[in-house]
C-alpha cells in the first residue's frame, strides 16, 4: 500500500457557493496573517500542546461515526481530520494555498460534529472538538463558511434568532398557539415577560417557525402541571446559536448576553431549555466562557431535567404509559456535555413500559451526525451526513424497534434523515411528545 | 573512542541531565504562563480531585473505552513504557553509575529481568513502527518527527542491549548507548517526547472539563 | 447483523503484538549470562563475598596490569587505613588482607565505609579516569569468557 492511497479531502470536494466565493478573495498573505492571528493571538497553549502531544497513535479512528462508517478510512479519524486542518496549518505557519482551505472548511464544518465520542479513545485527553472549532474559527475570519449556515449566522446578526422570524411573528406564533392550546385546556395562557417567575422557558427559532405544536406541548405541560413560567416576547427568546459553530464568537457572545440578560431583566429564577442539544450547548458551555462567566449567571435547565424533575416531584402524573418498544438516543451535547443520561432514562423508564438499549449507549453513543451545524450547512452536504453515518443506521437497526426517543432538535433532523435513507421504518419523538401523550389533563375541556 | 565514552558519561552527562531538567523545567513554565494568559477559560476549571480521577482511569489497562477498543496498543503501549522507565531508573548498569558517581545506593533490577525488559522494549518498537508502516490509520498521520521519537528510543535501547550482551564492539556500543540516552534526554523537552511533560495536563484538563462541567466520565 | 463498531485492523494488530511479546517471553528460557569467576592465577577479580555475581568476572592479571600501568608501590591499590578506618596513603599498605575484609559488600547496610563493589568500581574506574587509560565502560572489565 502507499502512503498516497487516500488523498481526503481532496477527492471527495462538494460545491458550494459560499466556499467558492470565499476562496475566490483568498491570497496566500492573508491566510498566514489570519493563521497566525487566530493560532498565536487567540488560541494560546492549549492548542499548541494538543498539536504537540497528539502522538498520531491512531487510537481515535474507532471512536468517529464517519471513520467506522467508511469501513476505516484514516481520512475520516479524529486525527486524520486534524492532520488535513490544524496540524497542517500549525506545521506550515499558515503557508497553505486558498485551494488548501476549501477543503479544511469542508472537513471542519461538514465531517465533523464537535461530538466529542473520540474523548472517550484519546489516551492525551486530546479534544478534537476544540481543534476543529478552532479551524472553523479561522475560517469564519477567512470568510470561508458553508452557504446555508452562514445564512443562518446572518440571521442571528439581523434578528437574533436564527430563522429570521420578526419581532411580530414571533408573539404571533405564541398567542396562536396559546389560542390553539385553550381549545384543549380552557384556562391555558402563555404567560409573557412576567417578572420574577421561577423560570423562563426559551426556545431554538425553529420552533415557532416549523414547529410549533412544540410550543403548544410544553404550554400544555406547563400549565398542568402548575409551574410558575414565563416567556419572552423581545429579542433574546431565540437560544440557539449558529455562530458558535461558524466560529463567529463575537456574535455568539452578542447573542448569548441578549439571552442571559432577557432572564436577568425578567428576574426569573432559572431558564428552562426546550429540547434541543446545540443550544444547551451554547448557552451552558460555551458563550458563559466567551462572555467571561465561569458558570452561569442564571442557572440554566435542560428540558430532560427539567421533566425529571415535573416527574420526580409528582407535578405531572401519567394517566398511561407509551407501550411499544422505544430505544433512547443519547445527545452528544446533553450527555457528553452534560451528564443527563441517568435522567433522560429515569424519564423515559417512567413513560415508557419497554425500553430497549442501543450498543453502544450513553455517554459512548454515536452522534446522529447532524450536530455541530452539520446539518444546518444544507442541502449540499446532506449527503456527507448520510454516508457518513451508517455506523448510526446499523447500530439503530440492531434495536430492532421503531420508535428512537431524542430529546435534541438536531439528532431528530439527522436521524430522520438516515432512518428515511437507510429504509429502518423508525421513527422519532422528543420526550415532550411522550409526555404530552402520556400525562393526566385534570384542566381538559 | 575510551576517552569519548569518559567524556560522555563524565561532563556530557552532566550537560545532558541539566538540558532535561532546565529545558523541561522552562517548557512547563512558559507553557504554564502562557496557558494563564490565553486559556483560562480551560484553565479556571482545573480541579485537582477530576484530574485524579481520570489519570487513575487512564493509568488503568483496559479502564477505558480507548483501551477496550485497542486492546493491542493497550498491552503494547503499557508495557512499553513499564518497561522504559524501569529500566531507566533501575537497570543495573544505572544503578552503578550512580553508586559510582555520588555514593547512592539504588536499588536494580535483577539482570534476567532487565535483560527481557531491554529485548521487550526493542520488539516493541517493532511493533509501533509495524503499526505506523501497515496500518492506515496510522500511517496516514504519520510524520517524520514520529519517526524521529520511536529512534529516540529505540537507539539507546538496541545499544544498550548490544553492550550488555557484549555483542559487537563492546566500547563502540556502550559509547553509542551513552551519546544516544543523552541525546534522548536532552531531546525530550523539545521532540513529542514532551507527551511525558505535557500529556499529564492534557489528561487533567480533561478529566477537570468532564468531571466538573459536563459531569460524565471521559473514560 | 450486529453494528460494527471496531475497524478491521483489530485483529492483525493483536496478532502481531502476541508474536513480539511471546517472543521477549522466549527470553526468559535462556540461560542466564553470569559464567562462574575463574580463580588461577589472578587473572579476574571475583571476589565471592559478592556472589552471586550478575556480571562476567572482571579480567585483571595482577602482574601484567601493574607492568603495564607502572604500578610499584603496592599500596596505590592496597591502600592503607587511618586508625578510623579512613583511606590514607601515608599509612602502611595493607596487601594481604582481601578487600572484603574492610569493605562489606552489603551495599549501604553499615553507614560508614565504602561498601565493596562501590570500592572496585571507584578504585578501578577512578584511576583508569584520572589516567585517561584503561577501560571504564561495563564491559571492558566485566567481559564475556
Ligand atoms: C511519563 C509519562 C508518559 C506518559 C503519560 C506517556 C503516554 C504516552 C501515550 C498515551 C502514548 C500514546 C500511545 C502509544 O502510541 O503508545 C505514548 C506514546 C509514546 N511514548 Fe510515551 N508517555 C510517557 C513517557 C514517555 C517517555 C519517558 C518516553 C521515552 C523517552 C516515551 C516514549 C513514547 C513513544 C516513542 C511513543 C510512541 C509510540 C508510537 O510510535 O506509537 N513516553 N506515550
Ligand atoms: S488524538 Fe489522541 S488518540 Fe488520536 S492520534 Fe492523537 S493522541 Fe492518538
Ligand atoms: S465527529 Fe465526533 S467523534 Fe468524529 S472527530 Fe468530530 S468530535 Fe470526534
Amino acid at each position: 500500500m502507499s502512503a498516497t492511497e487516500f488523498s481526503g479531502i481532496a477527492e471527495r470536494r462538494i460545491e458550494d457557493a459560499n466556499l467558492i466565493r470565499g476562496v475566490a478573495a483568498l491570497t496566500r498573505e492573508r491566510i498566514e496573517r489570519v493563521v497566525k492571528a487566530v493560532t498565536k493571538g487567540e488560541a494560546g497553549a492549549r492548542l499548541a500542546v494538543y498539536h504537540e502531544t497528539c502522538m498520531r497513535c491512531g487510537m481515535c479512528a474507532d471512536a468517529c461515526h464517519y471513520c467506522l462508517s467508511h469501513g476505516g478510512d484514516p481520512t475520516y479519524s479524529p486525527v486524520g481530520k486534524m492532520e488535513q486542518t490544524m496540524w497542517k496549518l500549525l506545521r506550515t505557519g499558515g503557508k497553505v494555498d486558498p485551494d488548501d482551505i476549501y477543503g479544511m472548511a469542508q472537513i471542519a464544518y461538514t465531517e465533523c460534529n464537535l461530538c466529542r465520542r473520540c474523548v472517550h479513545y484519546c489516551p492525551v485527553g486530546i479534544d478534537t472538538g476544540y481543534v476543529m472549532s478552532m479551524v472553523r474559527r479561522i475560517c469564519h475570519r477567512l470568510g470561508v463558511v458553508p452557504l446555508y449556515i452562514q445564512d443562518t449566522a446572518h440571521s442571528h446578526s439581523g434578528t437574533m434568532n436564527q430563522m429570521w422570524v420578526k419581532d411580530d411573528e414571533w408573539i404571533d406564533s405564541l398567542v396562536w398557539q396559546e389560542d390553539e392550546a385553550r381549545g384543549e385546556i380552557p384556562s391555558l395562557r402563555i404567560p409573557f415577560d412576567k417578572e420574577g417567575a421561577d423560570f423562563l422557558y426559551s426556545v431554538i427559532a425553529p420552533e415557532p417557525k416549523f414547529r410549533t405544536q412544540l410550543i403548544y406541548q410544553a404550554a400544555v405541560i406547563f400549565d398542568q402541571a402548575g409551574v410558575d413560567w414565563t416567556m419572552p416576547s423581545s429579542p433574546g427568546w431565540d437560544n440557539s446559536d449558529m455562530c458558535m459553530f461558524t466560529g463567529d464568537y463575537e456574535m455568539m457572545g452578542r447573542l448569548k448576553r441578549c439571552h442571559f440578560e432577557m432572564a436577568q431583566k425578567l428576574k426569573v429564577k432559572r431558564i428552562v431549555m426546550g429540547e434541543c442539544g446545540h443550544a444547551f450547548r451554547s448557552v451552558y458551555d460555551v458563550g458563559n466562557r466567551w462572555l467571561g462567566w465561569k458558570f452561569h449567571p442564571v442557572p440554566i435547565v435542560h428540558s430532560v431535567e427539567f421533566f425529571w424533575e415535573l416527574l420526580t416531584e409528582g407535578k405531572i402524573k401519567l394517566a398511561r404509559k407509551f407501550d411499544e418498544p422505544v430505544t433512547i438516543h443519547d445527545p452528544c451535547n446533553i450527555i457528553r456535555g452534560r451528564g443527563l443520561m441517568d435522567k433522560l432514562r429515569e424519564v423515559t423508564h417512567a413513560l415508557c413500559s419497554n425500553v430497549v438499549e442501543m450498543s453502544p449507549t450513553r455517554e459512548h453513543n454515536l452522534c446522529c451526525c447532524a450536530g455541530g451545524g452539520v446539518i444546518n450547512c444544507g442541502p449540499p452536504f446532506k449527503g456527507v451526513r448520510l454516508a457518513g453515518n451508517k455506523a448510526k443506521a446499523d447500530q439503530l437497526a440492531a434495536t430492532g424497534v421503531h420508535t428512537v426517543v431524542a430529546p435534541c432538535h438536531n439528532c431528530h433532523g439527522g436521524l430522520e434523515d438516515i432512518i428515511h435513507h437507510y429504509k429502518l421504518g423508525m421513527h422519532t419523538k422528543f420526550l415532550g411528545d411522550l409526555i404530552y401523550d402520556c400525562m393526566e389533563k385534570p384542566g381538559a375541556a | 573512542m575510551q576517552q569519548l565514552y569518559n567524556f560522555a558519561v563524565g561532563p556530557l552527562a552532566w550537560v545532558a541531565w541539566a538540558v532535561f531538567l532546565g529545558g523541561s523545567a522552562w517548557r512547563i513554565a512558559s507553557m504554564w504562563a502562557l496557558a494563564r494568559k490565553k486559556d483560562m477559560n480551560a484553565v479556571a476549571y482545573m480541579d485537582v480531585r477530576f484530574a485524579a480521577r481520570s489519570m487513575a482511569r487512564w493509568a488503568t489497562p483496559f479502564a477505558t473505552l480507548g483501551w477496550r477498543a485497542n486492546p493491542a496498543v493497550t498491552v503494547a503501549t503499557f508495557s512499553f513504557h513499564t518497561a522504559l522507565v524501569l529500566l531507566l531508573l533501575f537497570a543495573p548498569g544505572h544503578a552503578v553509575l550512580w553508586d559510582y558517581a555520588f555514593g547512592v545506593n539504588v536499588w536494580s533490577l535483577p539482570e534476567g529481568i532487565a535483560d527481557v525488559l531491554t529485548v521487550l522494549v526493542i520488539l516493541l518498537c517493532g511493533f509501533f513502527a509495524w503499526r505506523r508502516l501497515q496500518l492506515p490509520t496510522v500511517r496516514y498521520v504519520t510524520r517524520p518527527m514520529d519517526w524521529l521519537v520511536l529512534a529516540l528510543v529505540a537507539v539507546p535501547v538496541a545499544t544498550a542491549f548490544l553492550a550488555k550482551q557484549q555483542i559487537g564492539d563492546n566500547l563502540l556500543m556502550s559509547t553509542l548507548h551513552v551519546l544516544s540516552g543523552e541525546a534522548t534526554l536532552m531531546a525530550l523537552p523539545f521532540t513529542r517526547l514532551s507527551h511525558a511533560l505535557f500529556s499529564p495536563f492534557t489528561r487533567a484538563y480533561m478529566g477537570s472539563e468532564f468531571g466538573g462541567v459536563r459531569h460524565c466520565p471521559d473514560w | 447483523m450486529k453494528a460494527r463498531r471496531s475497524l478491521p485492523v483489530a485483529a492483525a494488530q493483536m496478532a502481531v503484538l502476541l508474536a513480539t511479546l511471546a517472543a521477549a517471553l522466549l527470553l526468559l528460557l535462556l540461560p542466564p549470562v553470569a559464567t562462574a569467576p575463574a580463580q588461577e592465577d589472578m587473572t579476574t577479580l571475583a571476589p565471592e563475598a559478592l556472589a552471586p555475581h550478575s556480571r562476567p568476572a572482571a579480567s585483571f592479571v595482577h602482574d601484567t596490569h601493574n607492568e603495564k600501568a607502572r604500578i610499584e608501590d603496592c599500596g596505590v591499590c592496597h591502600h592503607g587505613t587511618t586508625e578510623d578506618g579512613r583511606r590514607d596513603p601515608a599509612a602502611p599498605s595493607s596487601e594481604g588482607t582481601p578487600c572484603a575484609d574492610c569493605h562489606a559488600a552489603d551495599n549501604g547496610s553499615r553507614g560508614k565505609g565504602t561498601p565493596l563493589e562501590r570500592a572496585y568500581h571507584r578504585q578501578c574506574m577512578g584511576c583508569h579516569k584520572q589516567q585517561a587509560k584503561g577501560p571504564t565502560a561495563c564491559g571492558g572489565c566485566h567481559a564475556k569468557a
